[in-house]
């Protein structure tokens, strides 16, 4: 054997790859671009609120950051996650050393495994939304915050009424001139949907009026600035409506804050057209029974609300009481207490309560990972601080032996 | 110099009207009379029944004088027994029930900046002044100039002396832009400090100019516009507090019919009198037929339209009454306007109230005597103490008065800064071996005080020693001294008992600064919390681990600076074992903060998972802790990987500390996100300043590293 590099057996390129995913410089670059897209999406929230600066930074493979004239090429959070747990996998568990001294470290990598996993089940599998109820009323599905639908229902029929949807991903994309066909065996009709608008009004056009889009029975969309409350914004979209059966085309403009749905004609029947936030069925209904709000004393500010309901699964009725940071969980949803209103409502006004509704595989692996993480942070804490204090200890008695002597 | 022609607030008007609709009509619909009343109104000209009193909407007790009433000025010092008794008593304000001290101390604070006031020769506080008294003991005469009054003495000013009240300068003022915008610019004043008598005739400018501020968006607000809310804010809250026990001075006009004189034989009866007979008033009503006298239906409608100005405009501010009833059945405490109205109504609430009353209106009979004053207000401190003993909401207000008596977080400021002139002693004298062990008493006793605070406040507030903005700079200032005098205990190298005085120091002398800031805000440093921070369990791990993560996160940096310093000295060469041990230190504390901000930061995403649903939503506030954590390991993970080195891996820890700083306050300025909370104007300022001197003190080191290098390096050759 020789301590001459020269002489050492070139590594593999597998064994070189492995390194390189496992080392501590990639385990650094990581943190610090998280650490920058972090910072940058924290910023931006100011101007593009959350939800835009969440997609731009956080579920993106690359950002693109305005820096001054430049425009900064960033990796996103979802190539930082995924980097992470590749480098976490080969790094914090494969290569490390494994003994006393690392047991904590090794646990406290294993906890975040699980916090990695429990976010990408969140992200891929949950379903969120919220319900308002009044007092009396009683509902069974949720509405998501920002995502958008169509609903195409047959008019007439109250029972077994059957609804194709149009999804959110295939009508958020459709901006500018792109437009999509939409068909199904079952209707009678051909959908050509087009010019998507994620904040808009729809107003009667006026003579003269300059408008970019077009006008359908007199009326058009205008196009609003981007609420940063991202749940704040309407959107609207232009549909044509092929009648298979007739060869007649008509036209139309969907708005997610009409009043009403929009009616057309297709194979001899009447179809409702609708665009609308996504919605979700939950596994049971709920009826709001009583909203209970208390002020504090002599103050405007409440000091709890909560409200009493029913969990309603057939024929059997469960009073449930959901308040704040105490949710109801059942079935996999977790409802939880988050709003009320109308705000500054006189008194005597009925009050709704809304509810936010969760559906998330993973509602309480974070938690698992918080105390294994803890628990490691505290074995390998511990295991230093002894050493720390042995040394110092150590230290302190030669000093005074060697004044002594 | 009284304003004559102060418009009545209109909001304050519709309110009153509301009142008066809902509440005193449905009081005597109840009695049978609601048709005789509204013909009786309708037949007194029309006019609005509040504006024959004699104060108009807006207007205050202050004003009476200009009214026909007249004010005296208060001819003596307040004794200590009348202070005690007055500043014990239990008020409900702001949420809580608190003794009457606390609510001058703040209201004093939020006015005048100060928790005493001065005042000049027209008090006879003034006559005490220090200045006569040192050209007294110097033999060389003189009028006395000024003196100080406690926050208790000027709230009872303002209750009991209102028109002596409106000549203090309690307003203060920085901004003479401000004053030229309102018209209040023709005094000169040295200090920046104005009287309510300087301000009211420029009421009206004031008004407006707040008014349009608050129409404004917050981002839109210059300074101009933040100081003239703030100003209104603070001229408001002292005219209610100066017409807070208006009641007591109030005789109710009787006009001389029989009815009236059968239940009222006296000719102007104060409002406890008119209250304790109000079955009789109410039984008379009942009585009268349609084919009632005139006079005595005048006298009767008249009498209850003063009962209803006197309610509708005792509305607000404090609380007084403590229900009759449990706390479980109402919590919230009354003012005179409910305790009107609740009589109206023969509410249990109310039962024993009117004694009460006329125990107000005692005191105030009894103000200018010293003597019949400290009766009425014992008497009255006895009925008040016993009607919140009753309910279980006195226990802390003792407590209450000896915390503030003591005040804590001043004396350990000040033993700090006695501390930190031990350091910088034993800097100067290094081998003066008692120095360094001096420096312990000040600072021991200065962190039992911390800690002694910090755990009254949880008693007081039955809380964890975190939920406000305030209380997260005490405990991350007590943590941090706490951990570096352990680790000096540890280590004995003087070099973290040095950093914790500084810390505590600095931590103190910051918590007395933003505790003025949030005595404007939310006029109490214990505030009712909002509902979702209403768990205990919570704010004790989450908000206590993460805190724990701050206080250690910043007390590593500071042993950065302690290590850099010695850098700079040349300790490197002369004592590397002790430059070695400081970054040992250091890089323990760090382990120390990346512990608490993990744990504290997952438990935050837990909390979030049982309140919004959401483990993660990269709100900033969460993005701040993931910032900490990410730092940290970062810097850890590049310490293993040997990719820092000594000086790096101090410099990497006092860029952390400024991010602790970003994640502390930083995004709270923001203004966006679910945790935007405390009062953080003016705190940029503050942070930008440490921002750039932590920038200046990293590149300063880089340069002379590079510096240090390049000379090594030829010498090396």
């Amino acid at each position: 054997m020789t301590n001459d590099a020269s002489n050492k057996p070139r590594k593999g390129l597998l064994v070189r790859l492995t390194n390189a995913l496992a080392s501590f410089e990639l385990s650094v670059s990581i943190l610090m671009f998280l650490m920058v897209i972090t910072f940058f999406g924290t910023l931006a929230q100011v101007d593009h609120g959350l939800y835009v600066a969440q997609k731009m930074y956080f579920e993106s493979w690359f950002v693109s950051q305005p820096l001054w004239l430049l425009s900064l090429p960033l990796p996103g959070g979802q190539l930082l996650m995924a980097a992470l747990a590749v480098n976490l996998f080969f790094g914090g568990l494969f290569r490390i050393r494994k003994n006393t001294r690392t047991a904590g470290i090794i646990v406290v990598h294993i906890g975040i495994v699980v916090l990695l996993v429990s976010s990408l089940v969140k992200h891929r599998f949950s379903e969120d939304g919220r319900l308002t109820l009044y007092e009396g009323e009683s509902g069974a599905e949720f509405i998501h915050y920002h995502d958008w639908e169509i609903a195409i229902h047959e008019v007439g029929p109250t029972e077994n009424v059957k609804e194709w949807l149009i999804a959110d991903e295939d009508i958020e994309v459709l901006k500018g001139d792109l437009e999509r066909k939409v068909n199904s065996p079952d209707l009678p009709m051909e959908l050509t949907i087009r010019g998507f608008v994620e904040n808009a009004t729809v107003v009667r056009a006026r003579e003269g009026m300059r408008t970019a889009l077009p006008v359908v029975d007199g009326y058009t969309v205008v196009p609003q600035d981007r609420n940063t409350q991202n749940q704040l914004n309407v959107a609207a979209i232009y549909v044509s409506i092929l009648d298979r059966a007739t060869g007649s085309i008509q036209d139309g403009i969907l708005w997610g804050q009409d009043s009403y749905p929009l009616v057309v004609e297709a194979g001899g029947k009447q179809w409702s057209i609708r665009l609308r936030h996504e919605r979700f069925e939950m596994p049971f209904g709920i009826e709001l029974v009583d909203f209970k709000k208390e002020d504090h004393a002599r103050m405007r500010m409440a000091a709890s609300y909560s409200s009493d309901v029913l969990r309603i699964e057939g024929e059997e009725r469960t009073p449930v009481h959901i308040r704040m940071n105490e949710p109801l969980r059942h079935e996999g949803m977790i409802l939880f207490q988050s709003g009320w209103g109308p705000q500054d409502a006189p008194p005597g006004t009925p009050l709704f309560s809304t509810f936010s509704v969760v559906r998330n595989p993973s509602d309480q692996w974070p938690l698992i990972s918080c105390i294994i993480i803890g628990l490691g942070m505290l074995i390998a804490f511990a295991i230093r601080l002894i050493g720390f204090i042995g040394k110092q200890m150590r230290a302190r008695r030669d000093e005074t032996q060697g004044q002594g002597a | 110099m009284k304003p004559k022609d102060k418009e009545p607030d209109p909001m304050r008007i519709q309110i009153m009207r509301r009142v008066f609709t809902v509440s005193f009509c449905a009081a005597l619909l109840a009695g049978g009379l609601a048709g005789r009343v509204e013909a009786q109104d309708a037949a007194l000209d029309g006019t609005d029944p509040h504006a024959g009193h004699d104060h108009a909407a807006g207007d205050h007790s202050g004003h009476d004088s200009s009214q026909g009433h007249n004010h005296p000025f208060r001819d003596f010092v307040y004794s200590d027994e009348i202070l005690e008794l007055a500043g014990s008593l239990p008020v409900q304000d702001g949420g809580r029930v608190k003794p009457l001290s606390t609510v001058a101390d703040f209201k004093l604070l939020k006015t005048n900046g100060k928790r005493e006031l001065r005042v000049g020769v027209d008090s006879p506080e003034g006559k005490l002044g220090p200045k006569a008294w040192w050209k007294r003991l110097m033999g060389r005469g003189g009028e006395p100039t000024e003196g100080k009054l406690s926050s208790t003495a000027w709230m009872l000013d303002a209750l009991l002396f209102p028109g002596h009240a409106d000549h203090y300068e309690v307003f203060r003022i920085d901004n003479s832009d401000l004053l030229t915008a309102i018209g209040a610019d023709s005094k000169e004043s040295r200090r920046g400090w104005y009287s309510y008598e300087d301000i009211a005739p420029s009421r009206r400018a004031l008004g407006e100019m707040a008014q349009a501020a608050f129409r404004k968006e917050q981002k839109d607000r210059n300074l101009l516009d933040n100081q003239s809310m703030a100003l209104w804010s603070n001229l408001v809250d002292y005219e209610r507090l100066t017409d807070t026990l208006s009641f007591t001075r109030v005789q109710l006009p009787l006009r001389s019919a029989p009815a009236v004189a059968e239940i009222y034989p006296e000719e102007r009866p104060g409002l406890s009198a008119a209250l304790e007979r109000f079955p009789a008033l109410r039984e008379a009503f009942g009585e009268m037929g349609p084919d009632a006298a005139p006079e005595d239906r005048d006298a009767l409608v008249g009498l209850v339209n003063a009962l209803d100005g006197q309610m509708t405009r005792a509305r607000g501010g404090m609380g007084l009454f403590a229900p009759s009833v449990s706390k479980k059945q109402q919590a919230e405490w009354m003012d005179v306007g409910q305790v009107i109205e609740r009589t109206f109504q023969q509410a249990d609430e109310v039962e024993g109230l009117v004694p009460v009353l006329a125990e107000f209106e005692a005191v105030e009979q009894a103000k200018l005597d010293p003597v019949a004053l400290t009766t009425a207000l014992g008497k009255l401190h006895v009925s008040l103490k016993s009607r919140a003993e009753a309910r279980g909401e006195y226990a802390k207000i003792p407590m209450e008065r000896s915390f503030y008596a003591v005040d804590f977080f001043y004396k350990a400021l000040l033993l700090f800064g006695m501390a930190f002139l031990f350091c910088t002693i034993s800097w100067m004298l290094p081998r003066t071996g008692w120095v360094g062990k001096a420096i312990w008493i000040p600072a021991l006793v200065a962190e039992g005080l911390l800690i002694g605070g910090i755990v009254m406040r949880c008693i007081l507030r039955s809380r964890p020693p975190v939920s406000t903005l305030y209380e997260t700079i005490l405990f991350i200032a007590g943590t941090g001294v706490l951990v570096a005098l352990v680790t000096e205990w540890i280590t004995r190298k003087r070099m973290a008992l040095n950093v914790a005085v500084i810390m505590g120091m600095l931590g103190m002398f910051i918590a007395g600064r933003y505790e003025l800031r949030e005595a404007a805000s939310a006029g109490d440093t214990m505030p009712s919390l909002v509902a979702v921070l209403d768990t205990n369990f919570w704010l004790a791990t989450h908000v206590t681990s993460i805190t724990l993560g701050y206080a250690a996160g910043l007390l590593a940096s500071a042993m950065g600076h302690a290590w850099l310093v010695m850098w700079a000295l040349g300790k490197k060469r002369s004592n590397p074992k002790l430059m070695r041990e400081v970054k040992n230190m250091m890089y323990g504390v760090l382990c120390f903060a990346l512990l608490f901000s993990v744990v504290g930061t997952i438990l935050g995403g837990v909390w979030a998972n049982d309140s919004w649903g959401r483990f993660w939503g990269w709100d900033p506030k969460e993005n701040g802790a993931l910032l900490i954590c990410l730092s940290q390991l970062a810097i850890l993970h590049a310490r293993l990987g040997g990719l820092l080195k000594d000086l790096g891996l101090v410099l990497a820890t006092i860029f952390g500390g400024m991010i602790v700083a970003f994640s502390w306050w930083h995004v709270n300025l923001l203004g966006v996100g679910l945790h935007s909370y405390g009062f953080t104007d003016g705190v940029l300022g503050y942070l930008t300043l440490f921002y750039v001197l932590e920038v200046c003190v990293i590149a300063i080191a880089l340069v002379s590293s590079m510096i240090g290098q390049l000379r090594d390096k030829p010498a090396m050759g």
